[in-house]
């Protein structure tokens, strides 16, 4: 469990960017023009952060995105 | 780039193939593709990242403390820029609408070639349908007293060379093809095989009695003297007509200008980006619907007006006078009911002179209204924002209720009608000035912000002001008219 806060921290760019690639690619391709969709990064951010946060104060905690010790 | 990561690589291998594909096979739109696939180069980017961390962290290596480094951030933003900037340009083409195509070489490096078109007959029964099929360039139509068609003018080729434009013109004939009583005048732009560049300027003259239908991409039109219905249908195109003794139906995409001066039938007329509509003396119904930005004028209309866009629905039933409707204001003078104008942009409405019943409703905007004609007409105006004044006649008898939720009562028409405040102890927090005089027609005005002023009309009655003498300044583009009162 002890690596679970930095592996979520680590995690955190790479899924942003994921976001972000998805949101340009329905602003080109689905319904939604990015001016509409980009507040969903900064809701992604917090949850990030604030998965990153849960898991420092319950570093025990079994029940984890995670399920335990990777 | 993270050490060990296989990003790097991977980028500058697709940055290297993108430049070879392109370079080897030019045909491929390639810059348009990456204009639109760049997003999943982002993605792609994430979940690799998002796997190779998973990994590291399961073969218990240590995790970077961000999982993309802030130099990586500074690509990510700039591949953003460029493909946003990219996909933009790409797909409006934003030089298309300044007139200027640079994405075509022939536009750049070809030259201008001249032809003039060999005049050209042809003999047509009596009450011919006359059909202009011309792709690009100006076509002007001239009713006569002739029985046959003629057609000339001139065709303006651009391309590289001397021979290309000698082909362009071979393959691009103008011909005039009779059927029974159907004429066609076709300029056969469309059999051009080359990228040459073509425009064709008609001039064509048709028996007075003939009915006229235009075609066409991009090409201003002009039609005079015609006693048969006309049709105009282009995607881009100024349509000026004068003297039609039938009705006219025109389908337009842009438009910078429709002129039309005594018409016997109605108009019917739909643009998508249409700007400035003059009609004059029109004997039939009137129906316009699109989108306009300019100033539309209807002066002297017989019958109905129905004008609906997106946010304006306006509905007259006749015209003696004139109305001019732009995107801040309505305004008009003399005026046959019932009206209905409903407007869900912010307008100032201004109306004197008008007859059977007005109904108005709008989003914002101050209103003015003059009903100086005897009977009144009934009333009914709304305004979300706007002040409201009321010029009423001296004799005339109505039932007035003029309420504004916040703002002054002003009650300067006398002692016969009574002012209501919502709140006596704050006299705009609203109200109403209600009062009837004599027996007539309800007249119903509120506003939820502003004042509502209700006065006695003194002055004479106001005559339709028409123009001694007008200039019209014009610049191709643009024109205006200065009017002398």
């Amino acid at each position: 469990m002890s690596n679970a806060k930095p592996l979520v921290r680590a995690l955190r760019g790479p899924l942003l960017l994921m976001i972000l690639g998805t949101l340009f690619a329905v602003d080109y391709f689905g319904p939604y023009p990015f001016y509409r969709t980009w507040p969903v990064l900064l809701i992604a951010y917090g949850v990030l952060w604030l998965l990153e946060r849960v898991i420092r104060d319950t570093p025990a905690e079994p029940e984890s995105p995670f399920g335990g010790p990777l | 780039m993270r050490r060990g990561s296989l990003i790097g690589p991977l980028l500058i291998i697709m940055v290297g193939v993108w430049f070879l594909v392109s370079s080897l096979r030019p045909d491929l739109p390639m810059l348009d593709l990456a204009a639109r696939f760049w997003p999943f180069l982002l993605i792609g980017w994430g979940f690799l990242r998002t796997i190779e961390i998973l990994v590291w962290a399961v073969r218990g290596r240590p995790l970077p403390y961000a999982g993309v480094s802030g130099g990586e951030w500074t690509l990510i933003i700039l591949i953003c820029l460029i493909g946003s900037g990219l996909y933009t340009v790409n797909r409006y083409r934003p030089w298309r609408n300044l007139g200027v195509i640079t994405s075509n070489r022939i536009e750049i490096f070809g030259h201008e070639y001249d032809y003039a078109v060999e005049e050209q007959t042809a003999p047509v029964p009596k009450g011919a349908r006359v059909l202009v099929e011309n792709l690009r360039g100006p076509v002007r139509v001239t009713g006569a007293d002739v029985e046959h068609v003629r057609v000339s003018g001139r065709k303006t080729i651009r391309a590289l060379k001397d021979a290309d434009a000698e082909k362009a013109q071979k393959q691009t004939p103008i011909e005039i093809s009779v059927q029974a009583n159907r004429v066609v005048v076709r300029t056969n732009q469309d059999r051009l095989t080359g990228d040459e560049r073509i425009s064709t300027e008609l001039e064509v003259t048709v028996p007075r009695t003939a009915a006229v239908e235009i075609r066409g991409r991009n090409g201003d039109v002009e039609i005079s003297d015609v006693a048969g219905p006309v049709e105009v249908s282009s995607d881009s195109a100024s349509v000026q007509l004068q003297n039609i003794g039938a009705q006219v139906r025109l389908d337009l995409g842009r438009s910078n200008l429709v002129r039309a001066a005594g018409i016997k039938g109605g108009v019917e007329m739909k643009a998508s980006r249409g700007r400035d509509i003059e009609l004059d003396t029109i004997g039939g119904e009137v129906t316009i619907n699109g989108s306009y930005s300019g100033d539309l004028r209807f002066r002297e209309c017989a019958r109905a007006i129905r004008f609906q866009s997106g946010q304006t629905d306006l509905r007259v039933e006749g015209l003696p006078g004139e109305i001019r409707l732009n995107l801040g204001e309505l305004s008009g003078a003399n005026l046959t009911g019932p009206i209905r104008f409903t407007s869900s942009r912010s307008r100032d409405v201004r109306l004197e002179q008008f007859t059977h019943s007005l109904e108005l409703k709008l989003d914002r905007g101050d209103i003015m209204l003059r009903p100086s004609t005897q009977p009144l007409p009934r009333i009914d105006a709304r305004t979300r924002v706007g002040q409201i004044e009321l010029l009423l006649p001296e004799s005339a008898g109505f039932v007035l209720r003029a309420a504004t939720d916040r703002g002054d009562l002003n009650n300067d028409y006398g002692p016969v009608l009574k002012t209501q405040f919502e709140n006596e102890r704050h006299p705009h927090a609203g109200g109403a000035i209600v009062g009837s005089v004599g027996q007539g027609p309800s007249i119903t005005l509120s506003t939820g912000r502003g004042a509502v002023t209700v006065r006695k009309d003194t002055r004479a009655e106001p005559r339709l002001r028409r123009p001694s003498a007008a200039v019209e300044i014009s610049t191709g583009e643009s024109s205006t008219v200065i009017e002398k009162y």
